[in-house]
């Protein structure tokens, strides 16, 4: 009798300590902070908001379920819904934080050929200058044109500097807002030049 | 009865208690936490964080604090837990998830609604002042403004479509501030210029009607010349002015266009002149020597400027720009027909403006009458 005891009771401490290796997954809750924090950090919530809010709601989601889980007795804890949340939470954070970058550097090496379009538009602007009737010759219209494209640089430069500084969204408005000018002032010259040789 | 059978009645009730007090007890707001979770999830969406952010920390942390109590609450032998302090934290999470949602919608429509008219406002004044610019002088307009003008307006617009609500609304705002301040500035400068049309076209109905002979006037702002027979028009040509030629020629090298009424006091044919032919014309006259005594008199002539002179209708012209040092200057041709019909003597009035139509000012709202 003391023999089968002592075997139920080997099975009530195996149940017990099977039961009881049901533990919140706090590794994973910590990395998927991490990687949540790191996505907006890198500015996730701007760049590819849909899977930065994805990444939050489902962690919110994951910290309610741990809890759920946590308010249950021990035997019956089940933390697989909120492992698997957070592991999901890891991934798409890490997901966005890699599509920012992507997005970013696509924005940034397309800002480097505007910048290349827009020194291109300038010279092209100050040869078609040369071209353009001299002295008195449409002076006025010239030196409007001349004090217009003269502002064109330092608005390069400001684009140039917010590059620099990361700002690309407003580094390629800038530079496409030089370039559109530009461009105007090329038409105004080819008109310029074709109504002298008229 | 066995031993052991008679152990586990013993112990039954002992266990059934142990139970009850382990695994019974208050249930946990998991449905409250759910339903405020998705509050937060619907303020986050709409860019709580962004457009109501003091609401949205609050909700947020009252959030985190009821899950912390909550927390603190599973630590406790389930019989012994209680959530009410974390249902009221959850009905705070709720409300001011709520509110952030309200405020974060209103805001960013409201931001929405400011940007879009605000840009439609610039893009409005944009129009006349790219033609203002064009038409005055290069320096009428301050250009290095109106450049930055013109690039806050493309950010407005570029932030607006990507929903950067608090940047298209900044960049929106400094946008038409700039145009508004330019357009105030040369509207100020235009203005004097519109009101006076009525008094040239007083003076040159004076001098045309029932007048015997030639008589020339100049109409600047519309770049005419207008040939006058016994007070009746017989030809119309386009002209080619100062390149500063806005307003009255105050002293020498300003390269303005002189305004008032002056005569023809040679004529200069081919050989004469570099510009084919060309019509003297007696300015400075009287009334230019006066102002010009004045402007040095109350400092706005500098003491030692000179009035300058030899202004004449010459050749040279069809450039299709403001190109002389204040002459007024036609095609070869053009100019040939006229001065084979002029006398020395006759008149010529240069007038600022007869019809006071300029860019960005609408003479009819001006109160001036044609």
């Amino acid at each position: 009798m003391i023999r089968n005891f002592s075997k139920m009771a080997l099975v009530v401490a195996v149940a017990l300590s099977i039961g009881a290796c049901a533990k919140p997954p706090v590794e994973a809750l910590d990395a998927a902070r991490a990687a949540l924090d790191a996505a907006q950090a890198a500015e996730a919530d701007r760049y590819v908001n849909d899977l930065y809010l994805a990444a939050a709601d489902s962690f919110s989601l994951a910290q309610t379920e741990i809890e759920t889980q946590n308010a249950k007795s021990a035997f019956t804890r089940n933390y697989d819904r909120a492992a698997a949340l957070l592991a999901f939470v890891s991934e798409t954070a890490a997901t966005a934080q890699t599509q920012v970058a992507e997005r970013k550097e696509a924005v940034r090496v397309a800002n480097e050929t505007l910048f290349t379009d827009v020194d291109a538009a300038i010279v092209s602007a100050n040869d078609l200058m040369k071209k353009a009737p001299r002295g008195k010759d449409g002076a006025a219209a010239l030196a409007q044109i001349r004090s217009d494209l003269d502002l064109v640089g330092p608005a390069l430069e400001e684009a140039r500097a917010a590059q620099a500084a990361g700002d690309f969204i407003r580094a390629r408005d800038v530079a496409q807002s030089a370039l559109d000018r530009v461009n105007g002032l090329i038409g105004e010259l080819n008109t310029a030049i074709e109504a002298a040789g008229r | 009865m066995r031993p052991v059978t008679r152990l586990a009645l013993y112990l039954a009730p002992v266990a059934i208690l142990v139970a009850g007090v382990l695994l019974l007890g208050e249930k946990p707001p998991a449905d409250l936490f759910e339903q405020s979770r998705k509050r937060l999830e619907a303020a986050r969406a709409a860019r709580a964080g962004d457009y109501a952010p003091s609401q949205f920390a609050t909700a947020q942390e009252a959030w985190e604090t009821a899950l912390q109590s909550w927390r603190e609450e599973n630590r406790r032998i389930a019989a012994f837990r209680s959530f009410d302090t974390v249902a009221i934290r959850l009905a705070e999470a709720e409300g001011a998830a709520e509110a952030a949602l309200d405020r974060a919608r209103h805001v960013a429509d409201s931001l929405r609604s400011a940007t879009e008219t605000q840009a439609a406002a610039a893009r409005d004044l944009r129009g006349p002042l790219e033609q203002a610019a064009s038409f005055f002088p290069v320096d009428f307009v301050d250009r290095r403004a109106l450049l930055d003008a013109h690039t806050s307006l493309s950010l407005a617009e570029s932030a607006l479509e990507r929903e950067d609500l608090w940047k298209a609304a900044a960049s929106a705002a400094r946008s038409l501030a700039t145009y508004d301040s330019l357009t105030r500035i040369a509207r100020e400068r235009i203005l004097p210029l519109v009101t006076s049309s009525s008094d040239w076209r007083a003076r040159r109905d004076r001098l045309v009607r029932g007048r015997s002979g030639y008589a020339i006037v100049v109409d600047k702002a519309e770049r005419e010349l207008t040939l006058y027979e016994n007070g009746k028009v017989v030809a119309t040509h386009t002209v080619e002015l100062g390149r500063r030629w806005i307003g009255d020629k105050r002293m020498e090298g300003d390269r303005a266009t002189p305004e008032g009424l002056y005569r023809v006091t040679r004529k200069l044919g081919r050989g004469q002149t570099i510009y084919h032919r060309a019509l003297l014309i007696d300015y400075p006259n009287e009334e230019d020597r006066r102002q010009f005594a004045q402007g040095k008199r109350n400092g706005t002539i500098p003491a030692g400027a000179r009035i300058g002179g030899n202004i004449e209708i010459h050749g040279g012209g069809g450039r299709d720009a403001d190109w002389t040092d204040g002459c007024v200057a036609l095609p070869d041709r053009t100019m040939e027909a006229i001065f084979n019909r002029v006398p020395v003597g006759t008149p010529v009035l240069i007038a600022g403006s007869l019809t006071g139509k300029y860019p960005l000012v609408d003479p009819e709202s001006d109160g001036t009458d044609r």
